[in-house]
């Protein structure tokens, strides 16, 4: 792992618009602060959680984000928003809510030339992940109610001559 | 009056039902995306619309639009996690009466509506 500090690019910039987008989520679905650890340059396979959020990238930037959190995690996030028995479905939808909620709410900031897909989620490990090229991958911890989640920001410049 | 919930999150949909049953809407009903979202809103007839922008199928936008052909006078508020300036203009100039940015609270939500109407 590289600190995220020593890498010079537009991303120190992009990464402080989703935590910013991180911490006004979970204030405001449940009050209750998230700790943002330190970013840092994934080299190499991401971890993932029992649940992986995938929304792709197009447009000023290029790439995909990954929400990946553990079921507890999100047990307790669907039940600030009103559901008490969750599924897995449950769970799925919220990963994908939460990923589509950092996303678009980077908007703010990154403008709508920042354009975001619907999520893809699913549960579990997939054997083979493809991540996207001509991208840096930056990991950035997410600490809630003692657990840990991960969104991991795949971004690049759209290639020369890309509409 | 008539409300129909679109969101392609049941989570969403489950909550914006919760928060108006027993309000003003005597009826709801719900849509995951934006094809179905017109067909909902050709047989249902909605007073009121709340509508997601990305959405698979069909986006909330390009729903919107038709939306506004079929029935202008549909009261239709988008709530949506895109928070530029651009799509929220977008959608206004395209008939939406009010846009909230997820992640919203009831209070909010209960405020926008009544705000419309």
């Amino acid at each position: 792992m590289t600190p995220a500090t020593d890498y010079v690019s537009l991303h120190e910039a992009t990464l402080s618009v989703f935590v910013k987008a991180i911490m006004f989520y979970f204030e405001r679905i449940a009050a209750i602060p998230a700790e943002i650890g330190t970013p840092y340059l994934l080299e190499g396979d991401a971890e993932l959680l029992d649940v992986t959020a995938v929304i792709g990238v197009t447009g000023d930037l290029q790439g995909c984000i990954f929400f990946t959190a553990p079921i507890p995690m999100l047990d307790e996030l669907l039940f600030y928003v009103g559901e008490y028995q969750p599924t897995d479905e449950l769970r799925c939808d919220i990963g994908g809510e939460v990923s589509n909620t950092f996303a678009g709410n980077a908007r703010k900031q990154l403008g709508s030339g920042f354009m975001i897909s619907v999520p893809v989620v699913f549960l579990g490990k997939p054997e083979m992940l493809v991540w996207p090229k001509n991208t840096s991958r930056f990991v950035i911890p997410i600490v809630w109610q003692a657990k840990r989640a991960l969104l991991i920001v795949c971004l690049g410049n759209p290639p020369a001559g890309a509409a | 009056m008539k409300l129909l919930i679109v969101d392609d999150s049941m989570i969403i949909r489950r909550a914006i039902e919760r928060t108006f049953t027993t309000s003003v809407f005597d009826q709801i009903r719900t849509a995951a995306d934006g094809v179905h979202a017109l067909e909902e809103f050709r047989k249902f007839l909605p007073d009121v619309v709340t509508l997601d922008i990305t959405m698979p199928h069909l986006d909330g936008i390009a729903a919107l639009e038709e939306m506004m052909k079929l029935n202008p006078s549909t009261k239709v508020m988008i709530v949506s996690a895109l928070a530029d300036d651009a799509t929220a203009i977008e959608a206004l100039t395209k008939g939406a009466d009010q846009f909230i940015c997820k992640p919203f609270t009831n209070e909010e939500l209960v405020a926008a509506v009544k705000e419309m109407l």
